[in-house]
């Protein structure tokens, strides 16, 4: 879609011409403009697309180590349209904490039992670190490079 | 994250204890309603295979410890009082020894995903087929149509005097109109679009949209004869 202004006057280099209040609709009839809080236009851009993170030491979840390598921790986010495909940047700007509350990188993290409002990260560390029992919290890495990304777009 | 909706962007698929994980990275829920898990369907149907779930096989240590494991420290100090606590030990030992080392290894793919994927592949021959016969269907153009005249009842009804019983009245209905074959051939002028004074060039071409109609039947007709006998069966069946 394209809109042309002409002006039939000479105009400076720095004129401009300022928009606002445009709105698609279906069929010929315009009908007045709706104006949308953020609140209600964050609101239903997240039934479609989310993303977590960008918090220094960001704490995503919580859960259970249920072995010294691999625990669970339950992620809560807004309703979305359907249940997402999640997926994070590297699992090494993630981390958990151990039994002494030191963050320890994890080494992969993925994402099941995925609903329109939540999913349990999996998370794990090949070289272990961690006590089965243990409560798991699923974090930032240290230096706010992590990031989850939640996709219900239409395609 | 490849936003089209093909599958070429999928490298690999692997089966989670739910749903999939794909190139290594993505985490698909197993719901219809996602894309990129239609999208897995479709990689199935292209001829690809997903890589089933790992399957955690416990090595001595997690056995001896698990349920079927050692007893309770307290129901091992009852055993000790009344002798058998060494025999229960042994036990253990003999039932899960040091050689069980554990492992992963690699399950089957989960039949209800390649059933799935099945199903969305008959459905789309189904769509496919459907859409192919009502192409050819369609007049050709450059048959053209005949007319088709029908006897058919006005809603009126008459008195027959020899019969004596009561009939419908009938007219000829038009059900299907003529329409003439397109021209063979037509003529295209070309104007030279660096030169408004040259003279412009006609040639005589097959009809274009002639052209069109052959090559979209061509491709309606491959597609019919693509289709395997059980989605026909099914659809002619259905109508």
């Amino acid at each position: 879609m394209r809109a042309e202004l002409w002006t039939k006057y000479p105009v400076s280099a720095d004129a401009y011409i300022e928009i606002a209040n445009v709105q698609l609709e279906i069929g010929s009839v315009a009908t007045p403009f709706e104006y949308r809080s953020y609140g209600e236009e964050l609101a239903l851009c997240q039934r479609y697309y989310q993303q977590v993170g960008g918090y220094a030491h960001n704490s995503y979840a919580i859960g259970q180590f249920y072995t010294s390598y691999v625990g669970r921790c339950m992620l809560h986010f807004e309703e979305m349209r359907i249940a997402p495909t999640i997926s994070s940047n590297a699992p090494e700007n993630f981390g958990a904490w151990n039994a002494a509350a030191t963050t320890l990188e994890l080494t992969a993290l993925s994402f099941i039992d995925t609903t329109v409002r939540n999913t349990m990260c999996q998370v794990s560390r090949t070289s272990g670190g961690f006590v089965a029992g243990n409560v798991a919290v699923l974090k930032d890495g240290g230096i706010n490079t992590s990031r989850i990304y939640l996709d219900a777009e239409l395609y | 994250m490849n936003n089209e909706s093909n599958t070429a962007w999928i490298i690999s698929c692997k089966s989670q204890e739910s749903g999939w994980l794909v190139n290594g990275n993505l985490s698909v829920p197993s719901d219809p309603a996602n894309g990129h898990y239609q999208m897995i369907l479709d990689w199935i149907n292209a001829g690809n295979l997903p890589e089933g779930p790992d399957v955690i096989e416990p090595d001595y240590v997690a056995l001896r410890t698990g349920a079927d494991g050692y007893a309770s420290t307290g129901d091992q100090l009852g055993m000790i009082a009344d002798g058998t606590q060494v025999a229960h030990v042994e036990d253990v030992k003999t039932r899960f020894p040091k050689t069980i080392t554990g492992g992963t290894t690699i399950g089957n793919v989960p039949q209800d995903v390649l059933d799935a994927a099945a199903a969305k592949l008959f459905s789309q021959q189904t769509y496919a087929y459907a859409t192919a016969k009502a192409r050819l269907a369609q007049y050709i153009l450059s048959v053209g149509r005949e007319e088709v005249i029908e006897s058919q009842a006005t809603g009126e009804k008459i008195y027959n005097e020899e019969t004596f019983d009561v009939e419908d009245v009938m007219a000829d209905v038009i059900t299907q109109t003529a329409v003439e074959p397109l021209a063979a051939t037509v003529k295209v002028t070309t104007y030279d679009p660096n030169d408004p004074e040259a003279k412009p060039t006609t040639e005589t071409v097959t009809n274009p949209l002639i052209v069109a109609d052959v090559a979209e039947r061509a491709e309606a007709q491959a597609t019919v004869d693509a289709t395997p006998a059980d989605v026909i069966s099914l659809y002619d069946e259905s109508i």
